[in-house]
């Protein structure tokens, strides 16, 4: 009884999946996670490592033997209305889906490539990391930036 | 019973990945030219939870290598009246749209070039931008609390021939270094005709008996001049003279047109190991 659940299970896992994979282009992006900080304190430095598990990650699926130039537009600031918190980033890139493995850094500010040669570099992790210095007297309330990434074609 | 919970744990991360997945699109080049004016785009939005936006533009832009041979897309500030630019005449319908969970959108594609335009190929870049619909925050926070947001861009090429289109590659030079276990094949081209050359580089490495130890297969394309550098692992390499061997071609399938055919170059060249 219990095998013919599992065996069903399964069953349906695969099927929706593979409805999910139709009408797909030969690279798939995830935004796995955004990074997240917790909430600061005032003349405390907030750090988020690449490798710890509150860094942003993203997941690109190369289905097919192609180069990707990939390229971050970072803010120099989180805004609360008018007040400013400073924020700077940094990056690795990663066939390992581990978050604690050390992958290779990059500059985020620069960008990377990433190259789909053979199976095993089909997937790549690319992890972001941060740091923000809060000045003592910072005023509180949510601060928020928008991180664009943005993936090109340089193959064709 | 154990294998099966395995097996059963990793369907589900898998499928937990592939529902979680953003927009995505295809095709991720387009070709038109005067017989076909019309084409398509299919935008998804992969998500079982979020409404994403969709913005659709399109800049003049093309593959530019910098002198280490890292390859972007070169967007100029200006377009002037002699670059090959379709950005002005070429539509696409809808260009801003929101896309619930799992929805897609067809996006028609459409060149209307002007009376006139002189025979050749004409580029441009469509940039799709999206981002999950975005919900106001408006609560209060005594702390100092920090959200970030991501937005996608996705760059894919767009090449409308008019008349009668050519192309053809120039290999100026071709060098190779060995370092660290590697070789690393440098290839400085340049395009010749009035199309860009879209094609493959292979690369090969063959030892003093003529032996294959390691070979790669790239795409490029040639605009007006690219340098190409590709590696190949050569773990543990002997001490000795090696030839490496450059094939440049354009034998490539696209989704969506068709890819000019222009000359193939090969040339070999001799690397020592020491």
């Amino acid at each position: 009884m219990i095998m013919k659940k599992l065996f069903l299970l399964i069953v349906i896992c695969l099927t929706f999946s593979s409805a999910y994979s139709q009408g797909s282009s030969d690279v798939r992006i995830t935004n796995v996670r955004n990074m997240a900080f917790n909430n600061l304190l005032p003349g405390i430095t907030g750090t988020i490592a690449t490798t710890n598990s509150k860094a942003g990650r993203f997941s690109v699926d190369i289905r097919k033997s192609s180069t990707l130039a990939v390229t971050f537009a970072l803010p120099t600031y989180l805004t609360s209305g008018s007040n400013k918190l400073p924020i700077t980033f940094t990056a690795t890139k990663s066939n390992n889906s581990n978050d604690g493995v050390l992958g290779t850094s990059f500059d985020p500010y620069s960008g990377t490539t990433i190259r789909r040669n053979n199976s095993s570099t089909r997937y790549w992790y690319l992890r972001l990391g941060g740091t923000i210095l809060t000045p003592t007297n910072q005023q509180g309330g949510n601060y928020s930036g928008s991180i664009i990434v943005t993936i090109s074609f340089t193959g064709s | 019973m154990k294998k099966i919970l395995v097996l059963i744990t990793f369907i589900l991360i898998w499928f937990s990945t592939e529902v979680n997945s953003q927009v995505t699109v295809a095709p991720v080049s387009i070709h038109m030219n005067d017989a076909n004016k019309n084409g398509y785009l299919l935008i998804r939005n992969n998500s079982l939870t979020s409404t994403w936006e969709v913005n659709i533009e399109m800049k003049f832009g093309y593959p530019f290598s910098d002198s280490t041979g890292n390859i972007n897309i070169y967007f100029p500030d200006t377009v002037t009246a002699s670059d090959p630019s379709a950005i002005d005449w070429v539509n696409f319908f809808p260009r801003k749209f929101l896309l619930k969970p799992q929805e897609e959108q067809t996006v028609r594609v459409v060149a209307k070039p002007p009376k006139g335009l002189k025979e050749g190929e004409y580029w441009g870049r469509p940039i799709i931008s999206s981002q999950v619909q975005s919900m106001e925050d408006t609560t209060n926070n005594s702390q100092i609390g920090v959200g970030l947001s991501v937005k996608f861009q996705t760059v894919i090429a767009f090449n409308y021939r008019k008349g009668k289109s050519s192309t053809s590659i120039n290999l100026l030079s071709l060098d190779a270094v060995y370092e660290d276990s590697k070789i690393i094949v440098s290839a400085d081209m340049k395009r010749e005709g009035n199309s860009a050359y879209i094609g493959n580089l292979i690369a090969k490495v063959y030892d003093s008996r003529n032996d294959l130890i390691s070979e790669t297969e790239q795409e490029f394309a040639v605009y007006y001049t690219l340098l190409k550098k590709v590696t190949l692992d050569v773990p543990g390499i002997k001490k000795g003279n090696y030839t490496v061997e450059v094939e440049l071609n354009t034998d490539r399938k696209e989704q969506s047109g068709t890819i000019i055919k222009g000359n193939t170059v090969n040339k070999k060249i001799q690397i020592s190991v020491n």
